[in-house]
């Protein structure tokens, strides 16, 4: 609390004479007396809290939450410093009380953080978004931070349940898969790629180590936690958000949540591409929704259920980077990844008007008639958030694909097969072989092929068209 | 008789010992005050209050970690007299970096164990290659002048309040009336090149926490890409490799926008007592955070950083940080 105790006696001084002075009658004297109280108590209010800081973007976040946020339970720290105070996150001097608290590296770490980057299962966020002895109090919740088709597509499948895991998915040197969650052909991203991405574009540090690839999708001091309920995401008009775009880290004042703004929403998105989003089913429904279970009939994709309203724009965030532009390699794959364009030029998932004449295969060039609830949507042109398809931090699956997609676990795609399963999430794909495709078109069809066949392409060749 | 302070009276008693130099008093008895006044008839600035100070002047007050009063030695530093020492690893400055040269020549202690003193080599005030407090301080009370930033800080009374080497703008009542325009000028440098700043001074004990070469340095504080611990003598236009004016500090002291902020202070190159507007050129400082002898809140901080309400425990960061509230 602030004090202008000067201040304070004058307006009390002031206070009395003008109490003593006034002879008017009784009831003008009243009105001076309530008049003056009032006026005294704002300017009291004025004085103590001049410069208080009023809630913004850092309260309103998960880490700022004053029930949920940050809370560092470590030895050596202050166990009454309030939850979502900085220090939690942020040590100032590296020392207190004399000594550096955990978790100990016995250097002052960058950015003022607890710990330093160091790879793939080791940067600071991990302290506490992990699996096992979280600096997080209360632990619990680390391990209910699921993946995506869990949390928004319903899925019951709990492992990975923490974020730490979620990116444990390939070897520290993104390299190869290892085994994890019972898949041992899965993927993730690779954060040491991701901070070699960053460096010296939109304000990033020139110094690959000194990014912290976590930012490129979020800004801890923004992030929310999205409960993907029916209510309480949107309120007042803005939709809770997770994530930041990395291209507004020029500016870290405007470095904001993506997704919160109406404008910024996969309805927006679609329809700036001359398409029309529509929600996938949640998993093992035909009645409810991603990416917060509201209920909506296969009939509706224009409903604030369905029309992609309540979902951000993942597509303009994951564009920053994947798009038809940036050449960005894997290391996993041996190879740079496909270019992606999203746009009416691009995939048929995207903006591109897709080649369908009635859906029955009756017509030339007609092919993988949709599914519910895209088939009686009333057919737009269908674009889709990169988020229907791809978990964003890591999957049991090659490529990051989702476990489960519209409502259906698909098992684990590897480059051997099951990808028929996976597009027959979307597609009908009739066993007799549509023009161009060789039979047989069964489980074993993988329809990615190794790159021979379907997928993500710009330009795109007529064997490629996805 | 000479008098001096007890600590464990709480009060000023009566010493069969001479005081040295003839003093009747011993340094915190001469500011010490009995009730809460924190300017006495003397006009000397009240450092030590027998009760809690009403006006707390600019460095703060013992009084909220002398023995027998407050008591609560993680509210400041714990001086000879008015504090015992505390046990290890707090009986050393944290951060503490041996020998580090000190502004006018010399250099800092090999080594510390020894109780925090007014002044002196273990102490804050006077010439530190001097250890004993008195005769560090000799002659500067008599020779005092109000300096301004054009004094040259070459002798003890013609430094920034008795802070050999350091210059600054010393405000004429130590802030006991304080304003956006009446206030104490610190010392500060852009690039932490200085050793005349306020914030050096700090880093004479405190090492670890400067850049300046002499001290703790870039290995230890980091520089702006990035910074290892929060960075002091650091112009706001040095932030996001030159972009100030994207920075959220532009919005400093928010919503009175770039008004100096008495509680949240910062340096200048170029320090007075009455500019009231903070900009590109402001400094960050170990006092932007801290108090220097005291003050009512864990670990001397200007505000309460302990506080259970998340937004008075962030809003001194607030002043400057405008983006994370």
């Amino acid at each position: 609390m602030k004090k202008y105790w000067n201040g304070i006696e004058g307006l009390f001084r002031n206070f009395k004479l003008s109490f003593l002075c006034s002879q008017l009658g009784s009831n003008s004297f009243k009105l001076l007396a309530l008049s003056s109280v009032l006026s005294v108590l704002l300017i009291i209010g004025w004085l103590l809290y001049p410069d208080k800081a009023s809630s913004g973007p850092y309260l309103d976040s998960a880490h700022g939450n004053t029930t949920y946020g940050v809370k560092r339970n470590a030895t050596g720290f202050p166990s009454d410093y309030t939850r979502g105070l900085c220090a939690h996150c942020h040590e100032q001097h590296a020392s207190i009380g004399g000594a550096e608290p955990q978790p100990l590296d016995n250097h002052p770490s960058k950015y003022l953080l607890l710990s330093d980057f160091v790879g793939q299962f080791n940067v600071p966020c991990f302290d506490c978004h992990t699996e096992t002895n979280q600096l997080q109090d209360p632990q619990g919740p680390m391990n209910q931070q699921y993946n995506y088709s869990n949390i928004a597509g319903g899925d019951t499948n709990n492992c990975p349940d923490n974020i730490n895991r979620s990116f444990a998915f390939i070897t520290s040197d993104c390299t190869l898969s290892r085994n994890n969650c019972s898949s041992s052909v899965g993927s993730s991203h690779c954060l040491n790629k991701i901070a070699i991405f960053l460096k010296n574009i939109w304000g990033f540090n020139s110094v690959a180590a000194n990014n912290d690839p976590c930012s490129g999708c979020h800004n801890p001091h923004r992030a929310q936690r999205d409960p993907h309920t029916i209510t309480g995401r949107i309120v007042d008009g803005k939709l809770v958000s997770v994530v930041s775009r990395p291209t507004q880290h020029i500016d870290l004042m405007t470095w904001e949540l993506w997704g919160d703004d109406s404008t910024e929403r996969m309805s927006n998105k679609a329809a700036s591409l001359g398409g029309t989003y529509c929600a996938p089913y949640r998993y093992n429904s035909t009645t409810t929704r991603e990416p917060d279970g509201c209920s909506a009939p296969p009939t509706d994709c224009s409903t604030g259920c369905s029309n992609g309203s309540n979902l951000a724009d993942y597509v303009s965030l994951c564009t920053d980077c994947h798009n038809s532009t940036n050449i960005i390699n894997s290391t996993r794959l041996g190879r740079n990844l496909y270019r992606i364009n999203w746009s009416a030029g691009g995939d048929f998932h995207a903006g591109r008007q897709r080649i369908d004449n009635g859906g029955d295969f009756s017509r030339t060039g007609e092919y993988g008639d949709l599914l519910e609830p895209y088939k009686s949507g009333g057919m737009p042109n269908y674009v889709l958030s990169c988020t229907d398809c791809h978990e964003p931090h890591g999957s049991p699956n090659e490529f990051l694909l989702r476990q489960s997609l519209n409502g259906t676990s698909v098992g684990t795609i590897s480059s051997n097969g099951l990808w028929f399963n996976w597009c027959q999430a979307c597609h009908f794909v009739d066993p007799i072989p549509p023009p161009s495709h060789l039979p047989p078109v069964d489980a074993t069809t993988n329809c990615f092929q190794g790159g021979a066949c379907h997928h993500h392409c710009d330009p795109c060749s007529s064997n490629n068209l996805f | 008789m000479a008098k001096e302070y007890s600590s464990s009276g709480g009060g000023l008693v009566q010493d069969p010992t001479p005081n040295p130099a003839l003093l009747i008093n011993d340094c915190i008895g001469c500011h010490f005050n009995s009730g809460a006044s924190t300017i006495d008839h003397y006009n000397a600035p009240i450092v030590l209050n027998g009760n809690r100070p009403t006006k707390p002047l600019a460095g703060g007050n013992f009084y909220y970690v002398a023995d027998g009063l407050g008591a609560e030695y993680n509210k400041g530093h714990n001086v000879r007299g008015i504090s015992a020492q505390e046990t290890p690893p707090m009986n050393t400055p944290p951060g503490f970096k041996t020998n580090v040269t000190l502004p006018n020549g010399g250099t800092g202690p090999g080594s510390w164990t020894q109780h925090l003193s007014c002044a002196g080599t273990y102490g804050c005030h006077g010439n530190r290659t001097i250890s004993d407090d008195v005769r560090a301080i000799y002659g500067s009370h008599h020779g005092n002048i109000d300096i301004d930033n054009t004094s040259p800080a070459d002798t003890v009374y013609n430094s920034y309040r008795f802070l050999l080497g350091i210059k600054g703008a010393e405000d004429s009542n130590w802030e006991w009336t304080v304003a956006s325009n009446d206030h104490n000028g610190y010392q500060g440098e852009s690039v932490y090149g200085s050793v005349n700043t306020i914030s050096y001074f700090c880093g004479e004990c405190h090492g670890n926490y400067h850049a300046h070469s002499n001290l703790g340095g870039t290995a230890n504080v980091g520089d702006s890409t990035p910074w290892f611990r929060h960075p002091v003598d650091f112009a706001f236009s040095g932030v996001r490799n030159g972009n100030y004016t994207g920075s959220e500090y532009t919005q400093y002291n928010t919503p009175n926008t770039n008004i100096y902020n008495t509680l949240a202070p910062v340096a200048e190159v170029s320090p007075s007592t009455n500019k009231s507007t903070v900009g590109s050129g402001s400094i960050i400082m170990c006092l932007s955070c801290h108090r220097a002898h005291a003050s009512s809140y864990f670990k001397m901080v200007r505000w309460d950083y302990k506080s259970s309400n998340l937004s008075d425990a962030l809003w001194g960061c607030n002043v400057c940080h405008t983006s994370k509230d």
